[in-house]
């Protein structure tokens, strides 16, 4: 088969899945409760192969002392982590470990994760590869049963934009490659994969040599890792009421940018006016001077005089509106959940009267 | 994880705990497991075994070691000497400090369970003064990783006893320790689907959402509580000797159950209800509000 050579970028087929090797997910999760609340990141090391990125490695970065408050996410593309980066994988080259940045991961708290520096940093990494992807570990709701780690790639709506507007998102940008606040990041189904090595230690742990003998306990679960009633708790006002108060900071931080398209709206306006202004005079002018047989000014002068205010980037607009989407979505995904718990408990108390 | 041979070769190991330095209990966390199968199947094809470096935390005293995390370090062991890579482990140490800091050298891990001179060497240098665990001593930890038998993982310390004096550097006598597995709370989650594929003949597993895992916790007390009652009707019958601790245990649980009037309690769960469905509400209002904001925005800058 003669495949064009000097086309590099082609040569690299899109995935469609990730597939996470269990070391990996294991390790993720160590580091990002180890340190949660503040938001941490690490580097993820694999191969994509047949439309599937397979990540095989992970480390963590060091946590950044220079980072001033507690809201600066964590930023993988710091001058600081690439250098770790760096350090990082010439060593581990030396253990045969496929030493291919595929990604990154980050710990979120709460699912607050749409951030300028998450986007730069995808983009950053799209430069490289362009199978980049990044889990997104939810500490808050993993700690209540089950794990939420997602994975996302920028979409090709965004990535467009980007290129056209030259990272400045105009309007016209957005709208003409109709990239909206619900397509920034796209999902990838994300599947756990076990090595055999891995699954012979999960055995081991689970045979009945290894559970204490004198702990009744033990006797019920079927096994030593298995029983996890975590969903079934009941305390769901501090989650809902963190949601909920996150949910108005977002809508707070979207009325904030909202004020300012506004201004630079009015402004605008204002400065069209002018010119609309000016290109009226100047016409009547232009007819005295023709009359009069002098040079006539043109039309399209107003560019020399006036200059009009540049448009602010739309993209936190898209941030912010993406955020709330994700806080909106969480309430409704824990409500149902809740609410079912909430009837069946109701249900159980109807039969007991 | 003992094993009963591990029973037979516990009592130097009680004689050593008497000098108070030796670490009562080793802690081993499940992902330092993990990775150590994962250095395993990297190995480079002529490599019996692989070895790497355990970092963890002390307990003040010195008596409790808890194994966090591991890296690999390479080496090249003939039948006539052993090669470590000392720099890269001191790179590599330092590199892993900066972004755990907590965690310090424990000790370190070999992926055969035979000890001979080579790992009385390592081992000296692992617990040396210079850039060993000194004065505490370093932990090593030798896990069957062959794929044709099963996995078992023993825990050591060393001690210089018995030892001729010209011969010190590369002979130790290692000490069998008690570990034992043990995870972090915010952890269970992740384990606990890796766990979840361990019977699956494709060794994979996806994240499920939460009402499908409330679903599955569910149908798994619903099942605990059939083996429950089927085991304790048949004590009742006689068909099986009952057992103090089970019964004792069972009573203890049923205990729990909170008392409250039922009343109150169904109005709590209304009203409580009633919130949650409001807070939903809420955030659907968001969601068509912002849905709506953006089909205006699309429209005026398209027509405009």
């Amino acid at each position: 088969m003669a495949l064009p050579v000097t086309v590099l970028p082609e040569l690299t087929t899109p995935v469609y899945s990730a597939v996470l090797d269990s070391g990996v997910l294991l390790k993720l999760t160590k580091h990002t409760s180890e340190s949660f609340p503040s938001t941490v990141c690490g580097l993820l090391l694999g191969l994509d192969a047949d439309s599937v990125l397979q990540l095989t490695h992970a480390f963590p970065f060091p946590a950044d002392s220079s980072a001033s408050s507690s809201d600066d996410t964590a930023n993988p593309r710091s001058k600081i982590n690439l250098r770790y980066q760096a350090d990082m994988i010439r060593l581990l080259k030396e253990v045969n470990i496929e030493v291919n940045p595929v990604g990154f991961y980050i710990s979120s708290y709460l699912g607050g994760f749409f951030t300028q520096t998450l986007v730069d940093s995808l983009v950053s990494f799209h430069a490289s590869n362009p199978n980049s992807i990044v889990l997104v570990h939810d500490v808050t709701k993993s700690s209540q049963g089950s794990l939420s780690l997602k994975a996302y790639r920028l979409s090709e709506q965004f990535l467009a934009a980007n290129k056209a507007s030259g990272g400045k998102f105009s309007s016209e940008a957005v709208v003409k490659h109709e990239l909206t606040y619900l397509d920034i990041l796209e999902e990838l189904p994300l599947s756990i994969k076990n090595s055999h090595l891995a699954t012979t230690l999960l055995q081991h742990l689970d045979s009945p040599a290894f559970a204490k003998k004198d702990d009744p306990s033990t006797l019920l679960a079927s096994s030593t890792m298995a029983p996890n009633f975590d969903t079934l708790e009941l305390s769901i006002d501090p989650y809902l009421e963190k949601n909920v108060e996150f949910l108005i900071d977002s809508v707070d931080d979207y009325y904030a940018e909202q004020g300012t398209f506004n201004y630079f709206q009015r402004q605008l306006s204002r400065e069209q006016a002018k010119i609309q202004q000016w290109v009226q005079k100047t016409k009547t002018e232009n007819a005295l001077r023709e009359r009069a047989g002098l040079p006539t000014v043109s039309e399209d002068d107003w560019q020399k005089q006036f200059k009009l205010p540049t448009e602010p980037s739309r993209l936190d607009n898209l941030l912010i509106s993406a955020q709330i989407n994700q806080y909106c979505n969480q309430i409704e995904e824990y409500g149902s959940v809740v609410s079912a718990k909430m009837f069946a408990i109701q249900n159980g108390l109807d039969i007991n009267n | 994880m003992s094993t009963s041979s591990f029973l037979h070769l516990g009592k130097p190991a009680s004689a050593v705990m008497q000098h108070g330095s030796a670490p009562l209990n080793v802690i081993v966390h499940p992902q330092c497991l993990f990775s150590i199968l994962d250095h395993t199947l990297r190995r480079n094809e002529d490599q019996e075994r692989v070895i790497g470096t355990l970092l963890g935390t002390r307990s003040d005293d010195g008596t409790e070691i808890e194994i966090k995390s591991s890296f690999a370090v390479p080496h090249i062991e003939s039948a006539a000497q052993v090669e470590i890579d000392m720099e890269y482990h001191k790179t590599m140490y330092n590199l892993h400090h900066k972004a755990n800091p907590k965690e310090v050298l424990v000790g370190w891990y070999a992926t055969s369970l035979e000890l001979n001179a080579f790992s009385a060497l390592i081992q000296n240098f692992y617990s040396s003064v210079s850039d060993g665990t000194y004065p505490y001593p370093a932990v090593h930890l030798t896990m069957q990783a062959d794929p044709r038998s099963e996995i078992s993982v023993r825990t050591y310390i060393s001690a210089n006893v018995g030892v001729l004096p010209d011969k010190i550097s590369e002979s130790c006598l290692f000490v069998p320790v008690p570990h034992e597995l043990r995870y972090a709370e915010a952890e269970r989650s992740g384990l606990e689907l890796v766990a979840s594929a361990k019977n699956v003949e494709t060794r994979d597993t996806s994240i499920v959402n939460d009402i499908s895992n409330l679903e599955r916790s569910v149908e798994q007390v619903l099942e605990m509580i059939d083996r429950v009652s089927t085991y304790v009707s048949s004590v009742i019958e006689g068909g099986n000797p009952g057992s103090v601790a089970i019964g004792k245990f069972l009573l203890q649980n049923l205990s729990l159950a909170p008392k409250v009037d039922a009343e109150e309690l169904e109005k709590l769960f209304n009203s409580h209800l009633q919130d949650v469905l409001l807070v939903v509400y809420l955030s659907n209002t968001v969601k068509t509000q912002m849905e709506l904001f953006n089909s205006l925005k699309r429209t005026a800058v398209l027509s405009g």
